[in-house]
């Protein structure tokens, strides 16, 4: 009995300290979580995205802020880069929020680094290590070989994010190489490029106008890209054989929405143009949009930290979604259990007050 | 040099937001108004370019498309409220674009949100195959369709048959708040946790 009515009186701050300390813990002692099952509806976008054949087009529209980073930027960036290990063409766009222009490149830019940088040094590991320009950066950083070797093969396999400096030896490598010359015709080919493999609009303003006018011709009514190029000098978009010209070309299109964004593609995207769309949401907004995928006007859907850990785990590349896994877990362990004591404080005090 | 710098000034805010929990405190203060007006000015600066340059200097001015004057005339319409006597042009770019989305709108809307819903609920065991959970499922979600709207049905008094269904869609109901208040609650984590992870990775590379 006292201790429920301490319980009661206990100052809120108590609480914050403690929710902090279970979120950190894991994090600090790099406790990781795992999915056995992902969920049906990721595991659907999954199937469908992984059907996709090679140069199929899929777009990316990225309508959210800073503040729901946490939760949307892990499965934007699983799926960008499952898109580019399939082959797929991408465009991204920002169709509704201004904020969404930065942080939807920073998505694409990253992941198509990444790529591009895998690409070539899984193709020349041995090379790359016993070059006379490597080995000049190899004594000069005091790397051993089988430092890098090891920090190589380690990026290809483990999160991007999981080890910066494992980016950083690579990027300079990369860099390198670059900068003097020593990538051949076949190794561009196999890079991600702007304009041909992927194509970024930024945020482009008048919402209706731009979706009504992407169902019939999409250079005509985005003109330009996020850096002022006119999108038909991209080769995505004039190419004879290939070419992307409007919705009909778009396999899917995925929203990673804080808002109600998906609503209005759902409107213009499915029932207008009839293409497929799928959606990548906030925990918050998740209940409000399963309805549309049992209905089939969503493919499928990622729903929070935990959808981006799903597809995480069914592309195989663990990230900050699977990584943020065992805290959620913890936290809402904690968050259950002061529920549980809540209600039995109530009812308890409840009594003693009656008496 | 930048991105240090970036990271430095968003890990003050970080911590000055968080701030807040222990109590109310200039830095706090400070935080928030500082993101309410680089918010607005960002947004400012990104219409300006993506709207006014791209849509209206561009085509006008570089490319002489003349005819986007008339769309750029009726926009400017809005202004009118900036003097009681010409309060009323607003009227005409607002009754253009109500128009012109009701047109488009309506028809997509009842097509999105209620005809296929309603057909998809309608027609949800035509599924040839279905397993006994997938039809335990599907019972579920039809029983719950009904006895909802039965429960929004005011027509009839809550009594007898009517009250008893009415009671089964009110649980329903609140099977789905509790659903949607369990998904808030992850959300909110989730948020928690990327800040900490920016805090503990990309700031104190405390972690690998």
């Amino acid at each position: 009995m006292n201790f429920f009515k301490w319980l009661t009186k206990i100052d809120r701050r108590w609480v914050y300290l403690l929710m902090a300390f279970v979120v950190a813990f894991p994090i600090l002692t790099n406790i990781k979580g795992t999915i056995k099952k992902p969920s049906k509806s990721a595991v659907k976008l999954f199937k469908y995205i992984d059907k996709l054949e090679k140069d199929n087009t899929i777009m990316l529209t990225f309508d959210y802020s800073p503040d729901s980073l946490a939760e949307l930027n892990p499965m934007s960036k699983a799926i960008t880069y499952h898109a580019l290990e399939k082959n797929l063409r991408i465009i991204g766009l920002a169709p509704l929020w201004p904020t969404g222009g930065g942080l939807g490149l920073d998505v694409i830019q990253s992941q198509v680094d990444r790529f591009n940088q895998e690409v070539v040094l899984k193709s020349y590991l041995d090379e790359i290590v016993d070059s006379p320009l490597i080995k000049k950066y190899r004594e000069t950083n005091k790397i051993s070989v089988e430092n890098i070797k090891t920090n190589i093969t380690t990026v290809v396999t483990a999160y991007y994010e999981s080890d910066k400096k494992t980016i950083e030896v690579n990027k300079k490598l990369f860099d390198i190489m670059e900068k003097n010359n020593l990538f051949t015709k076949a190794d561009k080919d196999k890079f991600k490029l702007n304009g041909r493999d992927w194509s970024y609009f930024g945020y482009k303003p008048g919402f209706s106008s731009i979706m009504l006018g992407m169902g019939k011709d999409i250079p005509k009514t985005i003109v330009n890209d996020y850096w002022g190029t006119p999108i038909i000098k991209h080769e995505m978009f004039n190419s004879k054989t290939k070419k992307v010209k409007s919705f009909e070309d778009i396999s899917i299109v995925i929203d990673f929405a804080a808002g109600a964004s998906v609503d209005y593609l759902l409107l213009y995207v499915n029932t207008k143009f009839g293409r497929p769309l799928g959606a990548g949401v906030t925990a918050v907004m998740a209940a409000d949009y399963y309805p549309y995928i049992q209905s089939g006007q969503l493919v499928g859907m990622l729903n929070g930290m935990r959808g981006a850990a799903d597809y995480e785990t069914l592309i195989k590349q663990p990230g900050r979604g699977l990584n943020a896994m065992a805290s959620q877990t913890y936290a809402h362990l904690l968050i259950i259990l002061f529920i549980i004591l809540g209600n039995i404080g109530y009812l308890v005090t409840k009594k003693g007050d009656e008496k | 040099m930048i991105t240090i710098i970036g990271t430095w000034i968003a890990a003050f805010f970080t911590l000055a937001i968080f701030s807040f929990l222990y109590k109310d405190n200039p830095f706090y203060k400070f935080a928030e108004h500082l993101l309410v007006g680089i918010s607005v000015g960002y947004g400012i600066g990104l219409i300006w370019h993506n709207a006014f340059i791209g849509y209206v200097w561009i085509p006008i001015i570089n490319n002489h498309q003349y005819i986007y004057i008339i769309p750029t005339l009726i926009g400017l319409l809005y202004l009118g409220f900036l003097h009681k006597k010409t309060i009323w042009l607003i009227r005409i770019p607002i009754s253009i674009s109500l128009g012109i989305g009701t047109g488009f709108g309506v028809p997509l809307i009842f097509q999105t949100y209620i005809f296929t819903q309603l057909r998809e609920t309608l027609t949800v065991f035509n599924h040839p195959g279905m397993g006994f959970w997938a039809i335990v499922s599907t019972a579920l979600l039809v029983i719950g369709v009904f006895t909802a709207i039965i429960y929004f049905f005011f027509s009839w008094k809550h009594k007898g048959t009517v009250g008893v269904l009415a009671k089964i869609g009110i649980y329903f109901l609140m099977i789905g708040f509790g659903a949607s208040f369990g998904l808030t609650v992850m959300g909110r984590i989730s948020l928690l946790i990327g800040r900490f992870l920016f805090l503990f990775k990309d700031w104190l590379h405390l972690i690998g």
